[in-house]
């Protein structure tokens, strides 16, 4: 080991810490919760685990689904039923087939599998998934007058859903920077592209019947 | 941690558990009043997708039955086949009674339009759409015709108009909008309606109108609306609708208009170990991390 004329600490050789990656050991969270609190580290460290296999494809897309279904089931009927979880994970797809959509089109030429891209980028729902079980501990514990009141307002819905746009918006920044390898404006230019395909295909999935009309009211023509 | 994972979904499928066991639909004794049945009824139901909505048409139908509801429309936004395929659901399964109907909704107003089969354009002023509506057989339901929408219900749309939501959530959200709400139904003679507008967030028949109808046909239903045979309670006790059925149900016990599923134990814990397993679920990893 050589020690550094500057700091005077042992510096490690780039041997030594392949040597030192041996072995596993479990984390007590989940790469979600590392990737929202440290988006930039959290996706190195990502980076740095093996692939799994073609199930990782699927794997954390179905979770995200599947807790959009529970969330779905509180927020109706404040229980979770086998039925409208099941509804609710189906319907909720379709948003996330949106998002891989837009995964496709926005990915060029890194050097990475598809199947891995979609599985770090579905690590970054740590925010919405937040957002979503706030939003339903209301509706499904408070009486339901009570929960219009702090949670249906559309003030408050304008303002947690711009909260969390951001944070999820600087998280896939940094996907776009760590896991593709781009530059600050490229990674910014992707994330714009990719909000437009992706919130495009969420906007018409849910709400097609009356975007048009729905733009037209708001900006009063 | 790969315990606290596993708890955590212990914990999910013990919540499904008991939310699957307890979910049954809400069976009313019927009520028969001044010679008419009470039917409750939401008019403002919509359904995934294209709608806001995050439950699918057949549960839509079944969340209505859980809720206690003879009778809903689902309005999809600008469209109809979901409420078609809803009607096709309930028809299967004997109850509710599912209303095809749209929300027509237009840059300048809100309206329901009730027991329709196609599309009503939104392109075309209030008047017009109402006319629309009438020429199909349904009826034309102001929805939450909050001050802004006032514009756009000019004499003749009004003079035309069959009822209007004077009772919707959003009172309680913003409660300035009651009297607009309250102000907009004194303007005609309208039939007194309250809707709970469901998307999938809270619970659907929140706000609900009691209709006095000879059974819980279509045309029975439409033709109590037209008449306006309905009663409308808020949460506080006042009703708004025909002054001898308010009446009539004021003076009957049996007659509870805050109707809604008893929530047991089995509820009460499906959703306590639901949201702490999701919870856990969420933050505890169980997988190996190469160090």
């Amino acid at each position: 080991m050589e020690r550094n004329a500057h700091s005077g600490f042992a510096a490690i050789t780039q041997s030594q810490r392949e040597k030192q990656t041996v072995g596993t050991a479990r984390s007590v969270w989940t790469p979600e919760v590392w990737v929202m609190m440290r988006p930039s580290a959290g996706y190195r460290r990502l980076l740095d685990q093996p692939e799994a296999g073609k199930w990782s494809t699927f794997k954390r897309p179905l979770f995200v689904a599947l807790f959009a279904g529970c969330m779905f089931s509180l927020a109706a009927s404040r229980q979770l039923t086998m039925r409208q979880v099941a509804d609710g994970t189906i319907n909720g797809s379709f948003l996330l087939v949106g998002q891989i959509v837009a995964l496709a089109l926005t990915r060029r030429g890194p050097n990475i599998s598809f199947s891995r891209a979609i599985d770090l980028f579905f690590v970054g729902f740590g925010p919405w998934l937040v957002w979503m079980l706030g939003k339903c501990t209301v509706w499904a514990f408070m009486p339901p007058i009570r929960a219009f009141v702090w949670a249906g307002s559309t003030p408050a819905i304008l303002a947690s859903v711009c909260l969390v746009t951001v944070w999820s918006g600087y998280i896939d920044f940094q996907f776009f920077r760590q896991v593709f390898g781009r530059t600050p404006g490229r990674a910014a230019w992707d994330l714009l592209q990719h909000r437009l395909i992706a919130w495009t295909i969420f906007l018409f999935i849910f709400g097609a019947g009356s975007v048009v009309p729905g733009a037209m009211e708001i900006f009063g023509k | 941690m790969r315990i606290a994972r596993k708890v955590a979904w212990g914990l999910v499928l013990v919540a499904l558990a008991a939310g699957t066991f307890s979910d049954s639909p809400v069976r009313n004794p019927p009520i028969v009043l001044g010679g008419f049945r009470v039917l409750a009824a939401d008019f403002h139901v919509h359904s995934f997708p294209f709608s806001w909505a995050t439950l699918g048409p057949l549960n839509t139908v079944l969340e209505a039955r859980r809720q206690g509801l003879d009778v809903i429309a689902i309005t999809g936004h600008n469209h109809v086949w979901v409420a078609k395929a809803g009607r096709w659901f309930s028809r299967r399964m004997g109850s509710p009674t599912v209303l095809v109907g749209e929300e027509i909704v237009a840059p300048r107003y809100h309206l329901l339009s009730i027991g329709i089969e196609k599309t009503v354009s939104w392109k075309q002023s209030a008047a017009d759409a109402i006319d629309e509506v009438h020429r199909q057989g349904g009826i034309a339901i102001a929805a939450h015709p909050l001050a802004p929408f006032w514009p756009a219900y000019d004499a003749r749309a009004i003079s035309k108009l069959d009822a209007a939501e004077v009772l919707h959530p959003v009172i309680y959200t913003r409660p300035r909008t009651r009297s607009e709400l309250q102000q907009f139904f004194g303007r005609a003679q309208l039939t007194a309606i309250g809707d709970s507008d469901f998307h999938g967030l809270g619970p659907m028949g929140l706000c609900r109108t009691f209709v006095f109808a000879r059974d819980d046909s279509k045309p029975s239903i439409l033709e109590a609306l037209r008449d306006r045979r309905t009663v409308v309670y808020d949460r506080e006790g006042n009703a708004f609708g025909a002054p001898e059925l308010v009446n009539l149900t004021r003076q009957d016990p049996r007659f509870n208009p805050l109707q809604s599923p008893k929530l047991g134990r089995l509820s009460l814990l499906s959703r306590t170990a639901g949201l702490l397993g999701m919870l856990g679920v969420f933050l505890f990893s169980g997988a190996r991390e190469r160090t």
